[in-house]
């Protein structure tokens, strides 16, 4: 360890900075971000000693998107900018990062970006004295997807979605032993070439894939329709059979290859069929799972998986793909490190209030909705065939679970 | 039955601490030293002399005894304490206040506690450790560097060129 900072201090007396790295880092866990941030700028021991151990410890947050002639969006393109370039000055510090955020910076135009490069904002940038170059949107893309490949110890990776180009991008260059990903659907926006491009995914090695809504919106294509129904002359289950066949028919047969959700539907099949012998979860909220599952190869075995979670809008075509998937996947999946002992099937769970009573009655009671939320689950092969309710400590347990 | 065989422990200034089994086992370096001198109670060893009454001595050279009167004192109280596994529950054990009887345990100057840090570390006490760690971030915690530089009386090193340029370095992790 250099000391050199400790000539300055009463060398026969025993200080923090004696304190060999193992504990140094020790107390450095110990500390909210804050506070970690004034621990590496107390002096230069503490930041040699640290600053790798920030980059293990907290997910490397970094900043795409966004009109970069804004000052609050520069600001965050230059924090990216800083943070990769240190990264690249300093090579041995890529393996130390675990997870990133990949955030998008909101408020922005994606389609503006050329239009941007080529003009100059210097007027509306706020003045800095840092000796950092200009930065601008595309270039720090550019920046961020030639520097994935080199983190070559990243487990996890979250990543606000908004152009599907960009989610190819970065899936095309995240280092292949991945084990976990979540895509934040705010709204899908792609060029219209997109969807006749081959979607080609590297990482192999995936445990968990999550598609999860963030927007207000849901992301689900054909809603069934008053006509529908109303168009079709029979009753009983056989007009529910009915309906359903033919919407089923009218929605397979629809260009929807063409459109964004179904785009991004493709991309997430690609997943899991890339990572379908290692996934032990998917988490699919607020996107229809159909879009995933309409395509056909997703529906495989997949010998790990130990849980699907969905969550309301994800599970309106459920019985069009569950119970293939489910026939596929009936065997009890191998023990975990944590509980050696049980092998378990894969389980479903589905969280929504569809539940809790019919559509008027959830409307009439408001806000109310939100935490009549209830939770179903069922294994797997089971023969009976049962949907049972999780309720209490155990549905907190698996609304917060994610990733083992 | 065989009259349990006292430890002594040796410091490195040469003073001796004669503590129960339990007392020194507390220290995991100590417990695998005593593994090979001594049978796992409950266990049978043909090797091993019963009848011999001599105590073992167990040198501990980078502790001196100031540091290990306060340590076994520590031991002393946690004796008939089962620590769980550290394997287990690392995080909640992270985010855990520092226990009532730690803090006012380690509630002495700052050389002392770092001293007591180093040893726990060397005699591989885990608990204790993690009580001294986290009483160092408290000291630390919501603090300026210039305030964290006060408290442990270290001197600015770095330019202010330099400072500009860690604060930039590392704003990714700032929460936002």
């Amino acid at each position: 360890m250099d000391n050199s900072s400790v000539s300055v201090n009463d060398l026969t007396k025993l200080t923090i900075l004696h304190f060999p790295k193992e504990l140094l880092d020790k107390v450095f866990c110990l500390l909210d971000t804050q506070s970690s941030l004034s621990f590496l700028l107390t002096c230069k021991l503490f930041n040699q000693t640290c600053q790798s151990t920030l980059l293990r410890i907290k997910p490397l947050n970094i900043y795409y998107g966004g009109k970069s002639f804004m000052p609050d969006n520069k600001n965050l393109l230059q924090i990216t900018y800083s943070a990769l370039r240190h990264l690249e000055t300093h090579r041995q510090t890529y393996k130390e990062v675990k997870v990133i955020k990949l955030s998008r910076i909101s408020g922005s135009s994606y389609y503006t970006r050329k239009k941007q490069a080529g003009q100059s904002y210097g007027s509306l940038t706020t003045p800095t004295s840092t000796p950092f170059p200009r930065v601008d949107n595309l270039m720090i893309e550019k920046f961020i997807i030639s520097s994935l490949p080199k983190f070559e110890r990243l487990r996890f990776l979250v990543m606000d979605v908004k152009e599907i180009d960009m989610l190819l991008l970065v899936l095309q260059n995240l280092p292949k032993n991945l084990k976990g990903i979540s895509l934040l659907v705010k709204s899908i926006k792609s060029n219209t070439s997109e969807s006749l491009r081959t979607i080609d995914i590297n990482i192999t090695s995936l445990q968990y894939f999550g598609l999860i809504s963030i927007a207000k919106h849901s992301f689900v294509s054909s809603p069934i329709k008053t006509r529908d129904v109303i168009n079709t002359q029979l009753t009983g289950f056989d007009l529910e059979d009915r309906i359903f066949r033919d919407f089923r028919e009218k929605v397979d047969n629809s260009n929807l290859s063409t459109n964004n959700l179904s785009v991004l539907g493709r991309i997430g099949a690609e997943i899991l069929i890339n990572s379908s012998s290692k996934l032990q979860t998917i988490n699919i909220t607020g996107v229809d799972s159909y879009e995933v599952f309409c395509n056909k190869a997703a529906l495989r075995k997949y010998p790990n998986l130990k849980v699907i979670k969905l969550c309301n809008v994800s599970i309106p075509k459920l019985n069009w793909w569950l119970p293939e998937l489910e026939s596929l996947n009936t065997e009890l999946k191998p023990a975990t490190k944590r509980a050696p002992l049980e092998r378990l099937p894969t389980m479903a769970l589905v969280f929504s209030n569809l539940f809790v009573g019919p559509p008027a009655a959830r409307e009439r009671e408001g806000q109310e909705q939100v935490s009549r939320i209830e939770c179903r689950a069922r294994f797997f092969g089971d023969h009976q065939n049962l949907w049972f309710g999780i309720r209490g400590s155990a549905m907190e347990f698996w609304q917060k679970f994610y990733y083992e | 039955m065989a009259v349990e065989r006292k430890i002594v422990i040796i410091t490195s200034d040469g003073e001796r601490f004669e503590v129960e089994r339990k007392v020194a086992e507390k220290s995991i370096l100590i417990k695998n030293m005593l593994k090979n001198l001594l049978p796992v109670e409950g266990e049978e060893d043909d090797d091993y002399d019963e009848d011999d009454d001599e105590p073992i001595e167990v040198p501990t050279q980078n502790v001196r005894s100031a540091v290990m009167k306060n340590i076994l004192h520590w031991c002393e109280h946690y004796k008939d304490h089962t620590f769980p596994d550290d394997e287990q529950d690392d995080d909640s054990k992270k985010s855990a206040p520092i226990d009532a009887w730690d803090k006012n345990f380690l509630n002495v100057d700052q050389e002392m506690l770092y001293e007591i840090i180093l040893a726990s570390n060397y005699l591989n006490i885990k608990p204790l450790l993690n009580s001294g760690c986290k009483v160092v971030a408290e000291m630390i915690r919501g603090k300026s560097p210039e305030e964290i530089r006060k408290t442990f009386n270290i001197v600015n090193d770095f330019t202010p060129e330099e400072e500009v340029a860690i604060r930039r370095e590392n704003e990714w992790a700032e929460d936002r």
